[in-house]
């Protein structure tokens, strides 16, 4: 019974998904992933038709298809110039900026084997924050020349190194040291970032206070080719290694059990995460709460396994993200609102239901 | 599993952490198809000989062998396809469900663009066939009692096809039944074996020989009657044991008392 027979094929086969406790199985999970997708097309053609200058879904459609693969003829050019350089940089931004917060929020909780970590409990993204808003206030100068983005990676990778050494004692890292650790260190970095708000010059006060709250408006081409890399690059490299993540969220000695190199890992993670986290961060500010929702909603539905997990979150980021940006645009239209507020108000009260269920988890658990 | 006949061999392992000597130079062997048992009072240094088995602390000097290999000369996944380990009972927030769990355990035979195949499939089935753990395959790990967990650990193990297990201390907070359950499954699968024990009478009764560690050094590896004498009992455990035999199952069962000569200031080890 010890030895395997291996040309044995008589065996039933027991997958992940023959029998499983989860909410939807193989096809389940191919199906909402088709769902996602549709949904987010659609928030790219709502999302560049909402907005101060009303245009109809058929102009923007047409400028699309022209401006993108060719296909039709060129509209008029005002509109052409208000759908193909002004808002779809800014809806392709959003749906990348909620797909990176996502993601990273689902390598944080695996690394940290919490499901209440994220980019701005485990204050990476205050440490991004602190970083970009560094670079504005004092200038590149000031900073040995290095860029925003840059600035914001050096951030939010101090930050983690931070957190894991605060975190560190004899037997590891505890996961509720590393929340705490990063609690207290995001404060830290916020305090710092809002010296740098007050000593700033008032002409710069008004644009870090906007991109503090979280917002995508007004980004161009240019801005966006960076971070859609990032995001992109990023969740392949983690889907390939979601089996290191899976025995990793078990805990560091099963991980070591199942053949990981856990501290190699573990440095390899935070850097990709810290680049993901930066370069999100340096172009849309603080949205807090996506990275945390999300990959809940994720395992939620398709259970904890990170090869469905990542890619759900990267959809799902985007869907809700892209959502979010429009009804930021519409509800107070034709002023805009940013979309820190939408995700708090969505995300806080989703982090305390999260509590509550984790404490009674554990009281009757 | 593999081969089982192959065996296990530490060499003078040292260990120190922060200058402080956790392991000073221990030695020890496992045949083929042997378990043995690890025991030893607190602080004694059993985790951490087992951690370094299984490659998570690295010996300051010393060389662990299986078979013809030096353990670390290896990389962790070379290491993980040899050695399979159930850890104390691993707790989750995520709700992984058993067959997951126990899929995991293929983890170290895969690269990075493999897919879970028909093959891996069946070794999960045979595998939690192995443990009586079949009827259980799709519940949530994080919800089973601790004996239901350890099994699955087993199962993981299992399907991890190695030719070495490691257990540490896998009888921690189970109830009885669980306990003897556990070690009488653990001692069916004939595999080459280490495992940590608290208690002696399990050690006694479910491994074929036991190694005695004290403050860090292998005070002996024999058959555990032959070991557990009153004078090891007394200077290892300060407990007075005597060994006694079952009327009814035949079987040797330590009974231990504390010595009456003990006081308060005795319990400070020097």
């Amino acid at each position: 019974m010890t030895e395997f027979d291996h040309d044995d094929t008589t065996w039933p086969e027991v997958g992940a998904d023959e029998v499983s406790p989860h909410l939807l199985g193989t096809w389940g999970f191919r199906v909402l992933a088709a769902a996602l997708l549709a949904v987010i097309l659609a928030s790219i053609v709502v999302g560049i038709g909402a907005g101060a200058a009303d245009i109809p879904v058929s102009t923007t459609i047409d400028v699309l298809l022209y401006r993108a693969f060719g296909i039709g003829s060129a509209a008029d050019p005002v509109a052409t110039q208000i759908i193909w350089d002004l808002r779809t940089p800014r809806v392709l931004m959003a749906l990348a900026v909620g797909a990176g917060l996502s993601v990273a929020g689902c390598a944080l909780q695996a690394m940290v084997r919490n499901p209440l970590a994220d980019p701005y409990v485990m204050g990476t993204a205050e440490g991004a924050t602190l970083g970009a808003v560094a670079v504005i206030v004092l200038g590149p100068a000031a900073l040995g020349g290095i860029g925003v983005s840059m600035a914001a990676f050096v951030g939010a990778m101090a930050s983690m190194l931070s957190v894991f050494a605060l975190a560190r004692s004899r037997s590891g890292y505890a996961p509720g040291r590393l929340i705490l650790s990063g609690v207290a260190l995001g404060y830290l970095f916020s305090a710092v970032t809002g010296i740098l708000q007050f000593v700033s010059d008032p002409r710069e006060l008004r644009g870090v206070l906007f991109w503090l709250l979280g917002s995508v408006a007004g980004t161009q081409w240019n801005d966006l080719g960076l971070p859609a890399f990032v995001v992109v690059a990023s969740t392949a490299w983690l889907v390939l290694l979601s089996r290191r993540l899976n025995a990793l969220a078990l805990g560091e000695e099963s991980a070591v059990a199942l053949g990981v190199d856990v501290q190699r890992f573990r440095i390899q993670l935070m850097v990709v995460t810290s680049v993901l986290v930066g370069a999100v961060v340096a172009v849309s500010g603080s949205i807090g709460f996506v990275g945390l929702m999300v990959p809940h909603a994720a395992r939620m539905l398709v259970g904890p396994d990170h090869r469905r997990v990542l890619p759900l979150s990267l959809l799902l980021g985007a869907a809700f993200l892209g959502s979010v940006d429009i009804l930021a645009r519409v509800v107070a239209a034709p002023s805009e609102l940013p979309l820190g507020i939408f995700t708090a108000a969505a995300g806080a009260p989703f982090f305390i239901w999260l509590l509550r269920r984790s404490q009674r988890q554990v009281e009757f658990g | 599993m593999g081969a089982p006949h192959i065996g296990l061999r530490g060499e003078e392992i040292h260990v120190a952490i922060d200058d402080t000597a956790i392991l000073a130079g221990c030695s020890f062997d496992v045949v083929p198809g042997e378990v043995l048992g690890l025991i030893g009072p607190n602080g004694s240094g059993k985790s951490t000989l087992l951690r370094t088995v299984y490659r998570a602390i690295r010996p300051t000097t010393g060389a662990m062998w299986i078979g013809e290999d030096d353990v670390w000369n290896m990389t962790a996944r070379q290491s993980a396809q040899r050695t399979a380990v159930v850890t104390q009972s691993a707790s989750t927030d995520f709700q992984f469900s058993v067959a997951e769990m126990v899929l995991m355990g293929r983890g170290p035979h895969k690269g990075l663009l493999d897919r879970d195949t028909a093959h891996d499939r069946r070794v999960v089935a045979w595998a939690l066939r192995a443990v009586d753990m079949t009827t259980f395959r799709s519940r949530v790990f994080a919800t089973l009692s601790g004996g239901e967990k350890q099994r699955v650990l087993v199962a993981r193990a299992l399907a991890q096809e190695s030719q070495v297990l490691v257990l540490d201390e896998p009888t921690n907070h189970l109830d009885a039944h669980a306990q003897l359950d556990l070690l009488e499954l653990v001692r069916s699968l004939g595999l080459t074996t280490v495992v940590a024990l608290h208690d002696l009478n399990l050690a006694a009764t479910y491994c074929h020989r036991v190694c005695l560690l004290d403050r860090g050094r292998v005070v002996g590896i024999a058959p555990p009657r032959t070991l557990l004498t009153r004078e090891v009992l007394r200077d290892v455990f300060r407990v007075d044991g005597e060994w006694l035999t079952s009327p009814t199952t035949g079987r040797d069962h330590l009974a231990l008392t504390r010595p009456a000569t003990s006081t308060t200031t005795d319990t400070e080890k020097p």
